[in-house]
């Protein structure tokens, strides 16, 4: 049985050494690849200079000496150039470091940031909208079985006073869908969503509805009335 | 002044109030440093009692007015034991303007990092704002309650996203790491190579890419690093035979931490084994310490275990049962400590906490092969390559490695190692427990836990000074004598510059 288990440890240790890195990997040679794409030249190039540093500073003796000072200098310099043109490249080309327009819950998830989250993620983003700018209004749903009510509860609104479901025209016909789509939105996940997001603010009602591709987000005051 | 900024100034106030009490312990940055952390730790404490109490729409309303009592109460207590003297109202004032300061700064970047998680924490946090019981249960399941908590006070403040918090606790955590180091090194090193070398050890953390991303980013990292911090320094001055204040501290800090994340109960139980059987430690400084949090998280896990929806997320009503059980045992284990016959086993506790937990890696690894290996190599891949970290690791290697060949003599706060080991062993031990392994990339959580250890890696760095290979130098009057000391201690009959100033 250890035995076994032994050997299963080793399989799987061999395993690793054939395909590390990235699971897709599949060669030791690969291996070096990918890492040496992942880190970068210039990364590979600072982290074999610090390796040098680091032998090198064995072979000095210990005590204070210019040379073991020129060795920290090496060090410091070396990491400091790196993580600096590190941090600056995320500044500049990640966008994560930018102003937001709207610090808004909705605003961030729908707009800006958009993560396809398990709880709030794609067409789940109706509670979030809910919650911000519909602190009154009634939802209209064309099919109860779209949202559960657990998911509706979380806009922090009574779902059985917020949540209508039928009792309306639910189809979007061709010119209005036209109306619709003139106008500033976005579409996620097969939901499309009036912009800016404050469209929804004063609405006392707002419309789900279809034309059997996407779901239209409308807000009542754009004439869609329940029939 | 916007509303959120008021907010902070109220909750700075209170933690300045409580760090002034007993205000001849710490010395003055520190007390102003700890002043904000210490003041959402007991927003955290009274939030969580008064939702464990009652959850309704009043609940933020009777909060409110539970911290309005309490910061009366500070403020009439401070009077009558002479404390709000004229140096502390000096300091609590040019404080105030220091935060009301970053606060503005924070409000002009109107940086926030938002993902998935972020998204949740905020959205329940504001139902529990709402007193929307069962719109917010879930949270509960899901993370510690704290940043929930956090995020509950948003309709107060007329704002659809409290954020403004978040960076500023995380420049408060760099604030505190980068003086408590620069003290550690000012044991050895004259003012101008510590504060260089508390500047460089700093950047270390401040200058990695994960480090920026999570000063920003809506989630429980960073707060959970800050109190972790702070808690295991406490714990250090305790050893060292810090007064009371310190223990405040460290109770504080640790119910704090608790409250972050659904397993920090079991990290904060592990640093106490490895902690708080050092010696320096007496049966009565553990007792207090440990029966006041063992009991608040077992209360909490008690009213959790009621509040859990049908289909919890992570913390199962079973999962309820064996962590209290697990801080049950601990408490136990502490309020027995003092029995002659656990004499030999408490005296090792720390090495047998190590081993402990190397056996069960060893079990895990053995049960799980190729769960628990993939979780190790994405930890070390995460570490050299793809977590972000840019060359931090490496060079935090290099200066370990210079740390072992300098063979220094003192082992005086050799624990903190001990410590270090313990929790990256609990890192791993914890991947039995997920259905899929740890995996590469920044956001892996092993990663995330990782990063809330690197303060404690500077800090336990700091001191060990032979690597830089700076001479001792003769010194000035405001550096204690004691080598190895990590922050100068205030014994009675001991004043310093600052205890007699302030």
């Amino acid at each position: 049985m250890l035995n076994k288990r032994i050997n299963k440890i080793r399989v799987v240790l061999i395993g690793f050494s054939m395909l590390p890195m990235p699971a897709y990997a599949n060669s030791v040679e690969t291996m070096v690849q990918e890492m040496v794409t992942e880190l970068g030249k210039l990364k590979l190039f600072s982290i074999i200079l610090l390796s040098v540093c680091l032998i090198a500073a064995r072979l000095i003796p210990r005590g204070p000496s210019l040379r073991r000072k020129l060795l920290l200098g090496v060090v410091l310099l070396t990491f400091l150039i790196s993580q600096g043109r590190s941090v600056l490249g995320a500044y500049k080309n990640s966008g994560l470091y930018q102003p937001r327009k709207n610090m808004t819950l909705s605003d961030l998830q729908i707009l800006e940031t958009r993560h396809n989250g398990r709880m709030f993620g794609g067409k789940k983003v109706l509670p979030l909208l809910v919650a911000d700018y519909m602190p009154h209004g009634t939802v209209f749903l064309y099919d109860e079985k779209l949202y559960p009510k657990e998911l509706l509860s979380w806009s922090g609104r009574d779902p059985d006073r917020t949540f209508v479901v039928g009792g309306y025209q639910a189809t979007v016909d061709g010119s209005f869908k036209a109306a619709c789509l003139r106008r500033p939105h976005v579409i996620d996940d097969g939901l499309y969503i009036a912009t800016p997001l404050s469209n929804y603010q004063n609405e006392e009602q707002v419309f789900l509805m279809t034309d059997g591709m996407t779901d239209y987000l409308v807000p009542g005051s754009w004439r869609a009335s329940p029939s | 002044m916007n509303k959120a900024i008021a907010f902070q100034v109220w909750v700075f106030i209170i933690g300045f109030l409580v760090s002034n009490l007993p205000k001849r312990d710490f010395d003055p940055i520190f007390r102003t440093l700890i002043a904000l952390p210490m003041g959402w730790a007991i927003f955290a404490v009274c939030a969580t009692v008064v939702y464990s109490v009652h959850f309704s729409a009043i609940s933020q309303l009777v909060l409110l007015g539970v911290l309005g009592v309490i910061t009366l109460t500070l403020v009439a207590t401070s009077m009558i034991r002479g404390r709000l003297s004229r140096g502390s109202i000096l300091l609590g004032g040019a404080s105030l303007v220091v935060l009301t300061t970053a606060c503005w700064v924070v409000e002009l970047l109107r940086i926030v990092i938002m993902t998935p998680d972020s998204t949740s924490l905020v959205r329940f946090g504001q139902n529990i704002g709402l007193g929307n019981y069962e719109a917010s249960k879930i949270i509960f399941s899901k993370w510690g309650p704290f940043v929930p908590f956090i995020h509950s006070i948003t309709n107060v403040l007329d704002q659809k996203l409290y954020w403004q918090y978040q960076a500023l606790l995380s420049l408060n955590l760099v604030g505190i790491v980068f003086y408590t180091v620069y003290t550690a090194l000012r044991e050895q090193k004259t003012s101008w190579q510590s504060f260089v070398t508390a500047l460089i050890v700093v950047s270390l953390m401040t200058l990695s890419n994960i480090f920026l991303f999570h000063m920003f980013y809506i989630h429980v990292n960073m707060i959970s690093a800050l109190y972790m911090y702070l808690f295991v320094f406490a714990l250090a001055k305790i050893q060292q035979g810090a007064e009371k204040a310190y223990e405040l501290l460290a109770l504080l800090s640790l119910v704090a931490f608790s409250l972050v994340r659904l397993e920090a109960p079991l990290f904060a139980i592990v640093i106490m084994l490895v902690a708080c059987f050092q010696p320096g430690w007496s049966y009565g400084k553990r007792l207090r310490l440990v029966a006041p949090f063992v009991g608040f998280c077992v209360a909490w896990y008690g009213r959790v275990y009621f509040m859990l929806p049908e289909t919890p997320d992570i913390l199962s009503q079973n999962l309820i049962v064996a962590f209290s059980s697990i801080l049950l045992g601990f408490g136990l284990f502490v309020a027995f400590s003092n029995v002659k016959a656990l004499d030999s086993l408490v005296k090792r506790t720390p090495v047998v906490t190590l081993i402990g937990l190397s056996l069960i890696s060893i079990i895990f690894t053995a049960t799980r092969p190729e769960h628990m290996l993939g979780s190790l190599l994405s930890m070390v891949q995460n570490i050299l390559v793809y977590g972000n970290w840019g060359l931090t690791w490496y060079v935090i290697v290099i200066i370990a490695v210079e740390l072992y060949f300098a063979r220094m003599g003192s082992t005086k706060h050799q624990w903190i190692f001990t410590l270090l080991v313990s929790y990256v062993l609990l890192v791993y031990n914890l991947a039995y427990f997920i259905k899929t392994p740890y995996h590469t990339g920044e956001v892996d959580s092993a990663n995330r836990l990782l990063l809330q250890s690197l303060p404690l890696v500077l800090l336990y760095l700091s001191t060990r000074q032979e690597w830089l290979e700076t001479p001792v130098e003769s010194r000035s009057l405001s550096a204690p004598s004691a080598s190895g000391v990590l922050f100068p201690v205030v014994h009675d009959g001991a004043p310093t510059r600052w205890r007699d100033a302030l």
